[in-house]
């Protein structure tokens, strides 16, 4: 079965969400190679728009296991070198009970049940607030 | 110490209240001690309060390296000065956390300018506020009641833009009291 897998290259689609601000959305399953690329795409990017803070939205990946776990704790740690912190976005119940059950440290890295939590929280990091504009709150 | 900490080829430099460590040579361990010793010890001798390691001239930094690196940064932490890594490339980063360093303790930037900013509240504006607190106090102690009445007149009279060279002055008035008395 895993000897038929075609070697497709998979994007790494770093945005710039905000200023200051990136968004990662990881889709599939990292192993060591995808972990490498993605790291490598990151940090070129952190360089390029010197960015405080990446939400790496871990919404697209179906199975969060201890291997899977770690890479994203590396590329956290790899981020913080890059003097940039990492938010991990849409922490799905099941994938927060299996990271507790096999005793996962994601190392204090902040974690986020949404992406819209996770930008809330990027926002406060980097010192911007959102308020909603007078027209809108009075409609 | 008999022996005085050889000025390695490293220059060192203080901008905007910190000490600027750029290194643009191949490093190897011999180096980085002595780099590390001149940074103590410049430390010690100026007691600065912002050290910065810039390692954006470094294509390759092995765990020793790396360790050695972040020892000077955390010796220098001990002597009183924040220390900032900066510009720590993609590659290196990369090569470090697959060595895994061990990164806790040690503040790093991505950039020289982010480094000033992080470094910003234990360096620059540290001293503003302390001059402010001091005037003001100097100002409810000392009171002056003659001598503010008529600034104050004064100050009636002066345009609202000059208001604040007006209460610089003052200050200096106040220091000048605080002298004589």
């Amino acid at each position: 079965m895993t000897t038929g897998r075609r070697e497709i290259a998979i994007p790494t689609p770093v945005t710039v969400l905000w200023e200051n601000i990136l968004m990662l959305p990881l889709v599939g399953t990292i192993d060591s190679k995808r972990g490498q690329e993605i790291m490598e795409t990151i940090l070129t990017k952190i360089l390029e728009t010197e960015a405080k803070t990446v939400i790496l939205d871990i919404l697209g990946i179906a199975i969060v296991d201890s291997k899977v776990a770690s890479h994203l704790v590396k590329i956290t740690q790899a981020c913080k070198l890059m003097g940039s912190e990492c938010v991990i976005s849409s922490i799905s119940p099941a994938i927060a009970q299996t990271l507790v059950q096999l005793g996962v440290d994601l190392g204090g890295v902040s974690t986020t049940a949404s992406l819209k939590d996770a930008l809330v929280l990027a926002f406060d990091m980097t010192g911007f607030e959102v308020v909603a504009k007078k027209k809108a709150a009075s409609k | 110490m008999e022996e005085k900490a050889a000025l390695s080829k490293v220059a060192m430099y203080v901008t905007r209240g910190c000490l600027v460590v750029p290194i643009q040579v191949e490093l190897h361990d011999e180096l980085m001690l002595q780099i590390q010793g001149d940074i103590l010890e410049r430390v010690n001798r100026t007691g600065i309060k912002g050290v910065i390691i810039d390692v954006s001239g470094v294509a390759v930094i092995d765990s020793p390296l790396g360790r050695a690196i972040s020892d000077a940064a955390r010796m220098a932490s001990l002597l009183g000065a924040k220390t900032v890594i900066t510009g720590l490339r993609p590659g290196v980063v990369a090569s470090l956390i697959d060595l895994d360093f061990d990164i806790r303790g040690v503040a790093t930037a991505v950039s020289l300018e982010e480094g000033f900013r992080l470094l910003a509240p234990v360096t620059a504006p540290k001293e503003e506020p302390e001059e402010v607190e001091e005037a003001e106090e100097a100002e409810v102690e000392i009171g002056a009641p003659e001598e503010e009445q008529e600034e104050t007149d004064e100050e009636q009279e002066v345009e609202a833009g000059e208001e604040q060279e007006v209460e610089a002055g003052e200050e200096e008035n106040d220091d000048d009291d605080a002298d004589e008395e």
